[in-house]
């Protein structure tokens, strides 16, 4: 567990930021495995007090919120805080599978609020409008989101799984965006960015191929001010930076398809694991 | 070493008087009327009298157990899958084999197009590819996928949905073939899923029935639960293999993995089902299939002795078990010795979680001590793979 920083006279000083030195962790999990995850049997059944307390419950005479973007693998929620001004009313989540990092973005959310508590719940800077949760996104996200109930969500730096064997394991793939475009709103975005050019490839390929999403033009997204945010304001995004790297955007549109198109699936993404005996029979499907 | 197979899985084949039976590597099949024997590999009939039976080839058959039927009616269709990634499809009124080929993934469930014209199959994976019935150089086509072991599908009866279940409590209802588009989610389930069925009385409404000790009906297209019906089998943890009905006596049967009683439904509402029987037998069920009259044919477990299938006779609206069937005369008549290894017949309990697993800082910090460093952590990351 992360160590708790504890002010001189024993007292935890809740407005104080955590030090990343405290939350690292290695930066890979396995999607498909049990992680002891919390999540409910449905969304109308989770509790989103804990996690935005100034707006749950509703009061009377106070509009319904629910969450509106996502973050997915929202590492130490650099995104998270950046948006957070720019949308103060709209409710954002990051999701993280990682333990310690969900604890950092935890405290560092609630040291902001602690030292922003002056200011009015959908004011710039109150920081009540975001939070994050520790989940397997790839799993467990239809038991947080409503159809349809998301407008923005957001992969950015998402790990590589380099082998190919492990390619089933990132997080867009053309079976998993299936699952982005039933939570996001038919007009609602995805932004993509990553500084692996094998797997910007794969992502623009995927989504190029998937029926539900179009890309947006550099002329679209001129006037985004998401944009400058999910190229710099990450962690990821600064250390790339510094080391003078490259990043690669991508940004889609959900979109609606005639009934009628003529579809005939998409190719199966086949790894080398066990695949020695499938191999001459399943004949050439393989890349 | 010399076991007795038992028939592990039987299939009726609605409008028919066929019932197909597998029997570890090999199946046969049988007037569901008369027991006559309609087809069988030529092993099996060389041990027994069956005149005017359809020969089958023993090199027709997968070279692994049968894991699962499906049946396309109109097409007169048999698909098989086996163990080994072998799917085949038979054409039931010559018995001759339409195609055959291995699939990417071992499969786990399996589902022909509406039209009868595409096979789809579900795997392990989470994924599920469909390819032409009866072309073996069809290329498969990835339609859909969970993050998840995907344990059941069924189509609609209009065949424009495609419901699958998963191992993670979750069913999802996509279009279809446009299976990119997810119309719905059906959550209830706080278990594992393992069983889904549409009767063909209620096209609106899905059966589904997994790790939970209860049954769930669905307005599926709306997500929303009609209704939750109890499974109590004592304290014992509920795996629901099977959910089967019958259309004119709109009865449900379902079977619970190594459980000795099959349940019965009365589903004339099908969105308030009523407990009707439960028929107890000998030992537990591991296939079960509705006849033309609404009978029910049940394959029993691996004994040493005893019959291999039972028949549930279906008379003013209850069942009882009865010998001298022709059919159960015929099926249990058959010689199922064979020097193979007894197969696994339950992997339907096998899909429930893990009680409590140590995170790895936890483990990490209980071996601590031990050796430390990259070396170990990358080993302990390796072993912590999909179950």
């Amino acid at each position: 567990m992360a160590e708790i920083e504890v002010a001189a006279d024993g007292v935890v000083d809740p407005s104080k930021l955590p030090q990343k030195r405290y939350f690292r962790q290695r930066a890979h999990a396995n999607p498909f495995s049990d992680h002891q995850l919390e999540y409910p049997v449905r969304p109308e059944d989770y509790d989103w007090s804990k996690h935005y307390p100034a707006h749950f419950p509703t009061q009377p005479g106070q509009q319904q919120r629910f969450v509106e973007f996502a973050d997915i693998g929202c590492g130490y929620g650099g995104l998270l805080t950046s948006l957070s001004p720019l949308f103060p009313s709209t409710l954002m989540v990051g999701m993280e599978i990682r333990i310690k990092v969900e604890e950092y973005v935890h405290r560092r959310i609630e040291a902001l609020r602690e030292q922003n508590k002056e200011k009015a719940i959908d004011e710039a800077h109150s920081y009540q409008n975001i939070s994050v949760m520790r989940m397997n996104a790839m799993k467990f996200s239809p038991n947080f989101f409503h159809k349809g109930q998301l407008s923005k969500m957001f992969f950015l730096f998402p790990d590589p799984h380099f082998k190919k064997r492990k390619h089933k394991a990132r997080i867009v793939t053309s079976t998993l965006l299936a699952e982005y475009a039933y939570m996001l709103r038919v007009g609602g975005i995805l932004y993509t960015v990553t500084d692996v050019r094998d797997l910007h490839e794969w992502m623009v390929k995927h989504l190029d191929e998937h029926p539900l999403f179009v890309r947006m033009s550099e002329d679209e997204l001129k006037d985004d001010p998401c944009v400058a945010c999910v190229m710099v304001e990450t962690e990821e995004g600064k250390k790339v930076e510094r080391n003078q790297g490259d990043k690669f955007l991508a940004v889609y549109r959900r979109i609606e398809v005639d009934p009628s198109m003529d579809w005939k699936g998409f190719k199966p993404i086949i790894g080398q694991e066990g695949e020695a005996d499938g191999k001459e029979a399943a004949g050439g499907s393989e890349e | 070493m010399t076991v007795r197979l038992p028939v592990h899985r039987v299939l009726h084949l609605t409008g028919t008087d066929i019932v197909v039976a597998a029997i570890g590597r090999k199946f046969l099949a049988v007037n569901s009327k008369n027991g006559q024997i309609l087809a069988a590999p030529a092993s099996v009939l060389s041990q027994i009298d069956a005149a005017g039976a359809q020969v089958i080839a023993d090199e027709e058959f997968p070279d692994a157990t049968i894991s699962l039927f499906a049946l396309h009616p109109e097409t007169s269709q048999l698909a098989v899958s086996a163990d080994n990634k072998q799917v085949a499809c038979y054409d039931v009124r010559t018995w001759t084999r339409l195609s055959s080929r291995i699939s990417i993934k071992r499969a786990s469930c399996l589902s022909f197009s509406k039209d009868g014209g595409k096979l789809l199959i579900g795997d392990k994976f989470g994924d599920v590819y469909s390819f032409k019935s009866n072309d073996t150089s069809d290329k498969e086509a990835l339609i859909l996928g969970h993050v998840s072991l995907l344990t059941s599908m069924t189509l609609t009866q209009d065949g424009k949905y495609l419901l699958t279940g998963d191992r993670d409590e979750k069913i999802r209802v996509s279009r279809y073939p446009h299976a990119f588009e997810i119309e719905q989610f059906c959550l209830g389930h706080k278990l594992f899923v393992s069983s889904l069925h549409i009767p063909a009385f209620a096209p609106d409404v899905l059966l589904s029935g997994g790790g939970d000790p209860f049954l769930l009906t669905w307005d599926f297209m709306a997500g929303k639960i009609l209704q939750q019906i109890p499974l109590q089998e004592a304290d014992e943890p509920v795996a629901v293999s099977a959910i089967v009905s019958h259309p004119q006596t709109k009865v449900v049967a379902v079977v619970l993995e190594k459980s000795k009683n099959v349940l019965m439904f009365n589903a004339s509402n099908a969105r308030d089902l009523q407990l009707l029987q439960k028929i107890t037998l000998p030992t537990d069920a591991l296939s079960v299939t509705f006849t033309d009259e609404g009978h029910l044919l049940i394959a029993l477990a691996p004994r040493a002795e005893g019959p291999l299938v039972e028949l549930a006779r279906y008379a003013a609206g209850s069942f009882t078990l009865s010998q001298g069937d022709a059919l159960t005369q015929q099926l249990n008549a058959i010689p199922t010795s064979s020097d193979e290894e007894m197969p696994d017949f339950y992997p339907t309990s096998k899909l429930r979680k893990t009680e409590v697993v140590p995170n790895r800082q936890q483990k990490r910090k209980e071996n601590e001590g031990g050796a430390k460093g990259k070396n170990k952590r990358a080993k302990n990351g390796k072993t912590e793979t999909a179950a």
